[in-house]
Formats: structure tokens, sequence, C-alpha cells
């Protein structure tokens, strides 16, 4: 068990109830960013939605958040095992059982950072309707 | 090898995080091949190399910065637009004109992005080098305050380090940091709030925050997110008081042009804005913002682990301050992700934060010392940061240098001044399906006091929704203009807009175009332009 300051176990608290309304909605954004780079231009992404403001920011608001949620679980990990590269065992003993959490995030941010090579590889291999 | 610049350039030029984290995986093979231990003290070189890296950078910076304001060439098309705009200013003339003007000139920059170049040109006269040089001692300038808000925590040696790692990223972004749009006046206007709320605590500094952020609040909407960790950081140095007068001096110093000229136009401007918030985002362009921001806070990530932080040592004192600015650092550049990523905005708009981080890391590292133990990877995050920052500064510098040295070659200056000397009618810069023969299109406006056509601005208005309106064809109609200069060989106003979400439609319409053939005939040439002449108003 690491010794953790209020503070830290806090916001441990808070990004663990985030979760909840910001990865669903981060997660889906995402897996149609995916389609969108396999399947239309990958460097103009959903053109028709985010040429509209009342689409386009809500959805930035969340792709924004998303990554604020991580760098945040990331530095109060790092802050609290007083170390850049916080092994598993420092992930554990903060996060505890919420560790899927912050697996679960991270994944679909590898998902969104996948190279567009991937993408459209998975395209030509016939995901897209 | 230029070729091969450019295409890692267009490849990785946006990519500094996952740059820095490759060279940084680089760097822990090496250790782990060489069977480095943990927990070892600063390697010798580090500071070493980061002193040579921070000189170079700040030379090369200076010295292509000094070669691009002597020179009357542009890098940027929208650079001229700023200074003809000011120039209009200067002459009495609005700033935002009317939504069914034939003029169409309005880009949604504040008031005071212009007005400063309209100041400086009508007091040491109309000169495309002296708004370069306004722009580019801003630059220097805010380089400077840095260095000394910096200095403060530190020896100069040290200072001077960060100045150039900050010179180094600033290259990053071509000349976007000395061309003569608003962001070297956003970088001073930053750098002297900065140098102003971490030295002073009184009503006189209180004051001088205030004018200072209210030019950076003035210049662009955004430009309260850049002030965010400063006023954090005079909050918790000089009060709640001394932070209220600042922002109440700020939002009347900000508020003030619209008010004391009549050829500055609030209704306009807010007109001119609230159309551009129409135009929705790029989600492309969002994702690279997070890099570059992610990118930003690596320093700040860095310092933390950087110097021990032993219980009652300097680099405990201040530390829930230091740590609330930072917050409010990182709060500010991920609200302004979102704006920058409007098209034809970018990565660019995170470059005015520069200073605050380099003031944020040089206190947080004030009791630095490199015999101190520090885990491995903290150096090594250190030579991946600035490595990544000296490759992406290169492929950008390799390609703005090529640029300038290629339209260096030409003198289109001296070209069009030929030309408007031996005419006494109106003569107006038109464009053809390039943009670069256009650049030097103020020297025509400082001769005519006249801006009829904005290319830039015709495209973010289509962008927006806005067509040109018949105003504007009927002044070409009626030959408000008697010889438009299209560049050589070209078919005149043929241009296509650039933003995606128009899909390259042409910038000028059909019936423009014909207005414009039936109104003017080409009668000759220049070195570098046609001449298209009146035939007769209709």
């Amino acid at each position: 068990m690491i010794d953790a300051s209020p503070t830290a176990r806090a916001t441990v608290r808070w990004l663990a109830r985030s979760w909840w309304l910001l990865f669903p909605a981060f997660a889906a954004v995402t897996l149609r960013l995916g389609v969108e780079r396999a399947c239309a231009d990958p460097y103009d992404l959903l053109p028709a939605i985010t040429s509209n403001p009342a689409w386009a920011w809500p959805i930035a608001v969340v792709y924004v958040l998303a990554h604020a949620w991580v760098v945040t679980a990331y530095v109060t990990t790092t802050v609290v095992a007083e170390t850049l590269r916080p092994s598993r065992g420092h992930w554990r003993a903060l996060w505890g059982r919420e560790l899927y959490l912050i697996v679960a995030m991270a994944a679909a941010l590898v998902l969104e950072y996948a190279p567009i090579a991937l993408w459209r590889w998975l395209g030509a291999a016939g995901i897209c309707p | 090898m230029l070729e091969a610049i450019d295409r890692f350039r267009i490849l990785f030029g946006a990519r500094p995080l996952f740059i820095t984290l490759a060279i940084l995986a680089l760097l822990l093979l090496c250790d782990r091949v060489l069977g480095r231990q943990r927990g070892a003290t600063w390697p010798p070189a580090t500071a070493r190399i980061l002193g040579v890296v921070g000189i170079a950078s700040l030379l090369a910076y200076l010295t292509t910065l000094i070669w691009y304001t002597l020179d009357q060439h542009f890098f940027d098309n929208a650079e001229p637009s700023v200074i003809a705009i000011g120039w209009l200013f200067h002459l009495g003339q609005p700033i935002y004109h009317a939504p069914e003007s034939a003029e169409r000139y309005a880009h949604i920059y504040g008031p005071l992005a212009f007005m400063i170049h309209g100041a400086a040109l009508g007091t040491l006269g109309p000169s495309l080098v002296i708004s370069k040089a306004l722009s580019a001692g801003a630059a220097a300038a805010g380089l400077l305050l840095t260095f000394l808000a910096v200095s403060r925590h530190g020896p100069v040696r040290r200072a001077l380090a960060f100045a150039g790692v900050q010179a180094l990223l600033l290259m990053a972004f071509k000349n976007f940091s000395y061309w003569t749009r608003p962001e070297p006046l956003q970088l001073l206007a930053v750098a002297a709030s900065l140098a102003i709320a971490t030295a002073g605590q009184g009503t006189g500094a209180a004051i001088g925050v205030g004018l200072a952020s209210g030019v950076l609040w003035n210049l662009k909407l955004t430009g309260p997110l850049y002030s965010l960790p400063i006023f954090v950081l005079f909050q918790r140095r000089a009060g709640w008081r001394a932070c209220i007068i600042a922002a109440a001096v700020g939002s009347i110093a900000a508020a003030l042009p619209f008010v004391l000229f009549e050829n500055v136009s609030l209704a306009n401007y807010l007109y001119w804005f609230r159309l551009s918030a129409r135009t929705g985002l790029l989600l492309s362009t969002l994702k690279q913002n997070l890099e570059w921001a992610l990118y930003f806070c690596v320093p700040l990530l860095i310092a933390c682990f950087a110097t021990p932080a032993l219980e009652g040592g300097p680099a405990r004192r201040g530390l829930g301050e230091w740590r609330l600015a930072a917050i409010a650092l990182a709060a500010a550049m991920a609200a302004l992700a979102i704006p920058a990523a409007k098209p034809g905005a970018g990565p660019y708009h995170f470059m005015p934060f520069l200073p605050t981080i380099a003031y944020l890391v040089a206190w947080r590292t004030n009791a630095f010392d490199s015999r101190a133990i520090v885990e491995p990877l903290v150096p090594r995050a250190v030579i991946a940061f600035v490595a990544a920052a000296a490759v992406v500064a290169i492929a950008q510098q390799a390609t703005f240098v090529a640029t300038m040295i290629e339209r260096r070659t030409r003198d289109e200056a001296g070209d069009i001044d030929r030309f408007a000397r031996a005419q006494r009618d109106p003569v107006a810069m038109g464009y053809g399906a390039t943009e670069a023969f256009s650049l030097a299109r103020p020297l025509l406006t400082f001769r005519t006091g006249r801006y009829l056509i904005d290319q830039p601005a015709v495209r973010e208005h289509q962008l927006e929704g806005i067509e040109l309106p018949p105003a504007t064809l009927d002044a070409l109609a009626r030959c408000q203009i008697k010889y438009w200069l299209i560049p050589k060989d070209e078919p005149p106003f043929v241009g296509r807009n650039v933003y995606a979400a128009v899909f390259f439609r042409p910038i000028f319409s059909d019936a423009f175009r014909e207005t414009f053939h039936a109104a003017y005939a080409k009668t000759g040439s220049t070195e570098y332009y046609d001449i298209w002449q009146c035939a007769g108003p209709r």
C-alpha cells in the first residue's frame, strides 16, 4: 500500500466518478472516428457534423476532457509514487479495484492514436458498411 | 535533402510528443543495453548540452528574425492584410467594414492587432519593413522579458538556456512568432504581464499587469486564457485586491479602442466574430492541438521530478502556489485546444503560453543541483524533449528558409513601385491562381489609401457562408480601381478556397469574374504582373 495524500485520494475518487460520464461518450466518439478513418477521408473527420458548432463543440469538449482525465490520472499516480514511471504495483495500490477504468480509457486512447494506415487496412479488409 | 526534410515535416512536424516518446524509448533502450543503474545523478553532459542548445537556438532565432525583417517579402498570406488594414486605420477608415460594404477585408482579430501597426506606420512612414520590425521587436522583447522573469529563479547562464529553449520551441512554428499577425504582440503582452506580476505587488504592479493583459485580451478573444495562470500567480503574490484592480484595468484597456475610435466599430466586430464562430471545428486539428499542449506540459512534469523537494528546501517553498499556477496553466491550455481547432487555426495558438511555462519550470527547479540523485528517466526526458523540439524546429525552419530564399530572388516591390508611380489613377493588387505574388499588396494601399479586396478575408467569409455582396461587384463594374495587377500569366481571380469545409470552391464567384472581364481588359505587363485596365465603366 502506498502513502497517498488526501488530495490524491480525492482526485482518484473524482476521476472514478467522472469516468462513468466521460468514457461512454469518448468511446463512442473514438469508434465513430475510427470508422471515419477506415472508410472516409481520414484527414477531414466527420465534416458534416463538425462544421456545425452545436455538434462540434460538445464532441470537442468530450475529446479534450478524456485526454485531461488520462493526464490527471497519470500525474496523480506519478506524484504519489514519486516516479515518472510508476510500476504496476503503484497503479494497483492507488487505484485498487478501479484500475479497470484507467485500462479502458487508455484502450480508447490507443484506438484513437492508432496509425491511419491500420484504419485504412481495416477499411480495405471490409469493415466499412 | 530538402525534399526529405519536407516529407518528414509533413509526417511528423505536428507530432512533437510522439517524437519525444520515441527518443525517450531509444534512450531507455540504450540504458538497458549498457546496464545503467536506477537512481543516478544528472549526467554531467546534460547541463552543458542544454546550455549549448540554448545559446545556439537563441542565435539562430535572432538571425532568422533579423533576416526575415529586413526583407520586403512575406511568408504568410495574411501578414500583408494586417499591415494594409493598419494603414487604413491610420487614414481614418474602418478596421471592420459593414457587412454590405464593397470593401472585403474584415478579419476577426481584435482592433489593436491593426491599430498598433497603423500607429507605427503613421509615425515612421508607410513601409513593409517598419511593420515587420515592429513584430520582430515585440517577439524579441517578449523573449527578453521572459529571460528577466526566469533569471529571478537562478543564475544568468541557466536563464539564457531557458530563453534559448523557448526560442527553439518558437522556431518549431516557422516565423509565426515574429510575423505581422497578432502572435508577436501576444507573446510580448504575456511576457510583460508575467514579468510585472512576478516582480511587483502594489497598485502600480496591478495597473501594469492590467494594461498588458488588456492588450492581450483585445488582440484575440482567447486572450484571457493566456492570462489565467499569470493572474493566479499575481493573486497569490499580491492578493485579491490587486488582482481585481488588474482585471478591471485590463477590461477597460481591452474595450477602450472601441470607445475612443469612431473607425473601430464594436457592432461590426461582433458581426464578423459571430459569423466566424459558426464555422465549426476540425477534429484533426484538435488532435494536433492536444498533442502540442501535452508536449508543452512535459517540462512542467519533468520539473516536478528534477529537484528533490526536501522539507524546508527552496524547492518546497511556494509549492502550493506553483501547483495552483501549473493547474491553471494546464486548464487554460486544455480550454484553448478547442477554439484553436477552428479552420485556419492550429497549435501555434499555444505559443503565448511559453513564457509562463518557462517561468514555472525555472521556479520549480530553482534548487537544481546536478549532484542530486534523480531517477535516470528525468535527464533522459529532458534530452528527449529538447531533441524533439530541435528536430521539429529544423524541419520547419528548412521549409521556411527555403521558401524565403526563393522569394528573395524577386523584386515585386520595385516592380509595383515603378508601375504605380507612373499612374495617377488608383491601382490595386488582384489575385490569380497562386498567392505568393500578391503578398506585396500593402505597397499599393500605402499609395492609394484603398483596399477593396483582401483574398484571405474573402476566403474566411466564404467559409462563414458569406459571398461577395452586390456592392463589390458594382465597385468593380464602375471601375473604382483603374488598374488591377494580376500575377503574370495567371487568369484573374481564379483561386480556390483551401478550407476543406467549402470543398475547394472558387473563392470568387462566376458573377464576379464575369463583371471583372466585362469591365477590364489586359493592356500590358510588368516584370511580374499583367496589367488589367478599366475598359470604361458600365
